[in-house]
C-alpha cells in the first residue's frame, strides 16, 4: 500500500521528481566519470610498480625490505624458482638483483642503478622490453646491458659499445665489461636517465656468488589472486630452503604506493561525500517543498486513521524510490559518459610526457578507466542513504503535526 | 458509564493568536445517542467545526473531557486515536480531501487496507459503498476526473467504508450546488436509516437542518439551544 503510494506520489508531480532525481543523477556521474578514471589509474600504478619493482608476492631475506643491501639475498633462488613454477604454473617467477656503481664508457661515466634480471621471465612481466628503441632486451649472457635513451646519450655510447660497470662489494672495487645490447625509453628521465638492465648470470663474478638474488617474484594474472597465492608461496618456500626468509604481498613490499593510493581514495572519498552533501541539501529543499505542499493531504491521510509511523516511512520511501531512481539512472549515464575513458583511455601525454614514475615505477600517462562494480553498486547504495537522510527531517517535521494543524497548513 | 456513542463534558479550546487568546469553546457538553443524526448549528467562528475536530480527536480540548463509545480520549497516545478513527469514525469534509493519486475505488478501499481486510472483503465493502453513494461505473476515475457532487460522494463512501459507528461531517454541502447537495443529505439520511450509522455535521445550511432530528445551536463557543426533533 505504502509502496503503491508513493510511486503515484511521485508520478503525481513528475517535472519535481525528475529535476531532483536529475540532480542524484548528475552527482552520480560525477562520482562514476571520477571513480573509474581512478581505478584504472590504481590498477595502473599497482601494474607498473607491482611488475617493475617487486611481484605479487615476493621472497627476500627478512632485513632487505628495510636495508636495501645488495649483499641481503635469497641463497637458493634456483631450486625457489624452479618449486614456484612448479607449483604456481600460471604464474611467472622472476629474480632480480639491485646495485648501485658507476657505469663507464670511453668518453664519460655516470651513476646507475642496475637490476639483474632472469631476461625471459622479466620480458613477460615487465613492458621495458616494449620500450626499447634500438638493440635487443638483455640476453641471458655475461655481456649485454640495456640502458635509457638519455644515459646512452649521456655517454655518448652506440650499441655494441664497451661499458664498464664498477660496484663495492664488501669493501672491494669490481667491475665488469658489458656491451649496449638495447635502449629504452620510458619518458620517464629518472628511470630513462638512470637505470640498466643486465642478465643475473652477468653479476655472479661482480658479486662473488651463484644463484643468488634480492627479491624472487611470483607475479599472478591479477592482483586480486594475491591473497590466495600467498600461503601457497609460503609452503614452497619452507619446503625449499632452510634459510629464513620473508615472504610478503606486494602491499607489504611497495608500502609507498599502497600509502599514495590510500592517500588519494580519502581525498576522493572526501570529494565525493561533499558532492553528495550538496545533492543530499537539494534533495532536503525539494522534499521540504514536497512535504508542506501536501500537508493538508498528510492531515486528511491522519483523520482517516492513518498512523504518523506510516507517514513518515511513506516520505523515507518516497525520498528512497527518487534517491534509487536518480542513482541507477545516474549509475548508468556515469559508465556511458565513462566509456570514451575505458576504451580510448584519457591522453595526458601532452602534459605530462610519455611516461611518469611513481615511487620509482614508470607508469603510462595514457589512463585507461576500469568501471569498478563494487564501488559503482556502493555509489548508488549511497545515493539512496542520502535521499533518505535528507528525507528524515521533513519526515519528522510532518509525524510531529497534529492532523487539524497538518489540515489548516 | 453510559451507552452514549459521544459524551463531551465541559470542554474549553482556546487558542493563541498573537497576543490575544481566542476562546473557540467555552464549557460546551452535550450527549449523543446512538443512531442520532445531529446538526450543530452556528454562524462562522461559532465553534461548530472545533468542537467536531475535538470530538473526532483531531484536536485537543485546552480542558475538559471527550468519550468517544466509553473511551476518553485524552488518555489515548497517538497511534491509539489513528486506531480510533480507523475503526469507528468517518469523517466527510467540506473540500473532499480525497487522496488525488487514488481512483475512487482506491480512495474507498484505503480505509480497509490500513487495518489489514482481505483483499476480497475490502474489495466487496467498496464496491457496495460505491454503488449505496450512486458512484457505480465511476470506481476507476481519479478524483480530478469527477465532479465536486461526484467526490463528495467518495468522501461518503470512503467514510463508511470501515464501517463506522461515527460519522463526523464538515460542512459537507458547502461546495456543491442545491440539487447536489439535496441528494447527499438525502443519501446520508438513508444510510442513517438503514445502516444505524450516526451522524453529526457542522452546517449553516438550511438543506442539512432540514433533514437533522436534533439541531444544536452554538454562538461564541457555547451550545444555546438544544433542539430534538
Amino acid at each position: 500500500m505504502l509502496l503503491q503510494l508513493a510511486f503515484r506520489n511521485l508520478r503525481r508531480n513528475l517535472r519535481r521528481t525528475l529535476i531532483t532525481s536529475a540532480a542524484v543523477g548528475v552527482g552520480m556521474v560525477v562520482l562514476i566519470l571520477s571513480n573509474t578514471l581512478r581505478a584504472g589509474q590504481y590498477d595502473d600504478m599497482i601494474d607498473s610498480s607491482v611488475s617493475q619493482l617487486a611481484g605479487h608476492v615476493v621472497v627476500q631475506h627478512p632485513d632487505y625490505q628495510k636495508e636495501q643491501e645488495t649483499d641481503l639475498v635469497v641463497n637458493e633462488q634456483g631450486a625457489i624458482v624452479s618449486a614456484l613454477k612448479k607449483a604456481l604454473p600460471d604464474a611467472t617467477i622472476t629474480s632480480r638483483i639491485r646495485l648501485g656503481g658507476i657505469l663507464a664508457s670511453s668518453s664519460s661515466p655516470t651513476v646507475i642503478g642496475l637490476t639483474a634480471v632472469n631476461p625471459q621471465s622479466e620480458d613477460v612481466v615487465s613492458d621495458l622490453p616494449d620500450k626499447l628503441v634500438s638493440g635487443t632486451w638483455v640476453l641471458d649472457d655475461t655481456k649485454s646491458i640495456v640502458i635509457g635513451q638519455n644515459m646512452a646519450d649521456l655517454l655518448q655510447v652506440d650499441l655494441g659499445d664497451r661499458l664498464v660497470f664498477t660496484t663495492s662489494v664488501d669493501g672491494e672495487m669490481n667491475s665488469h665489461l658489458y656491451r649496449l645490447s638495447g635502449v629504452f625509453r620510458t619518458g620517464a628521465e629518472e628511470v630513462d636517465a638512470f637505470t640498466g638492465y643486465v642478465s643475473l648470470s652477468s653479476v655472479a663474478d661482480i658479486l662473488g656468488q651463484e644463484n643468488t638474488s634480492n627479491q624472487v617474484a611470483v607475479h599472478l594474472q591479477s592482483a586480486d589472486e594475491t591473497s590466495a597465492a600467498l600461503p601457497t608461496v609460503q609452503r614452497v618456500v619452507a619446503d625449499t630452503t632452510s634459510q629464513e626468509l620473508a615472504v610478503q604481498p606486494w602491499e607489504e613490499v611497495l608500502p609507498d604506493v599502497v600509502a599514495m593510493i590510500q592517500v588519494d581514495q580519502v581525498s576522493n572519498e572526501m570529494i565525493s561525500i561533499s558532492l553528495m552533501f550538496i545533492v543530499a541539501m537539494g534533495i532536503l529543499n525539494t522534499m521540504l517543498m514536497n512535504v508542506l505542499e501536501r500537508s493538508k493531504e498528510f492531515g486528511v491521510l491522519m483523520a482517516i486513521g492513518f498512523k504518523r509511523g506510516s507517514l513518515f516511512k511513506l516520505i523515507l520511501l518516497e525520498a528512497s524510490l527518487i534517491g534509487t531512481f536518480g542513482g541507477v539512472v545516474g549509475a548508468i549515464l556515469g559508465m556511458a559518459a565513462s566509456y570514451p575513458l575505458v576504451a580510448n583511455g584519457l591522453d595526458l601525454t601532452s602534459m605530462m610526457g610519455e611516461g611518469v614514475t611513481i615511487s620509482g615505477a614508470v607508469t603510462s600517462t595514457v589512463i585507461y578507466g576500469r568501471y569498478d562494480a563494487n564501488w559503482i553498486l556502493g555509489y548508488i547504495l549511497l545515493s539512496v542513504l542520502c535521499a533518505v537522510l535528507s528525507a528524515l527531517y521533513p519526515a519528522w517535521k510532518v509525524q510531529k503535526l497534529t492532523p487539524v494543524d497538518a489540515m489548516r497548513a | 458509564m453510559s451507552n452514549n456513542t459521544v459524551v463531551v463534558t465541559d470542554v474549553h479550546r482556546e487558542y493563541q493568536q498573537g497576543e490575544f487568546i481566542v476562546k473557540a469553546l467555552q464549557g460546551v457538553s452535550l450527549s449523543i445517542e446512538p443512531g442520532e443524526f445531529t446538526v450543530l448549528m452556528g454562524a462562522s467562528g461559532s465553534g461548530k467545526t472545533t468542537l467536531l475536530n475535538i470530538i473526532g480527536g483531531l484536536d485537543s480540548p485546552t480542558s475538559g473531557s471527550v468519550q468517544i463509545d466509553e473511551q476518553e480520549l485524552a488518555s489515548m497516545a497517538p497511534n491509539d486515536l489513528s486506531d480510533l478513527r480507523l475503526h469507528k469514525l468517518g469523517f466527510v469534509f467540506q473540500a473532499y480531501n480525497l487522496i488525488p493519486v487514488l481512483s475512487a475505488f482506491e480512495n474507498t478501499e484505503f480505509v480497509p487496507l490500513m487495518p489489514g481486510v482481505g483483499a476480497e472483503e475490502r474489495r466487496n465493502r467498496s464496491m457496495e459503498m460505491l454503488k449505496a453513494v450512486g458512484l457505480a461505473g465511476m470506481e476507476k476515475r481519479l478524483p480530478s476526473e469527477l465532479s465536486g457532487g461526484q467526490q463528495q460522494r467518495v468522501a461518503v463512501a470512503r467514510a463508511l467504508a470501515g464501517n463506522p459507528m461515527l460519522i463526523l461531517a464538515d460542512e459537507p454541502t458547502a461546495n456543491l450546488d442545491s440539487k447536489t447537495g439535496k441528494e447527499l443529505i438525502a443519501l446520508m439520511r438513508s444510510l442513517n436509516e438503514e445502516k444505524g450509522v450516526t451522524f453529526i455535521f457542522a452546517t449553516h445550511d438550511p438543506k442539512v437542518m432540514e433533514a437533522a432530528k436534533r439541531i444544536i445551536h452554538l454562538e461564541d463557543g457555547k451550545i444555546i439551544e438544544d433542539e430534538r426533533r
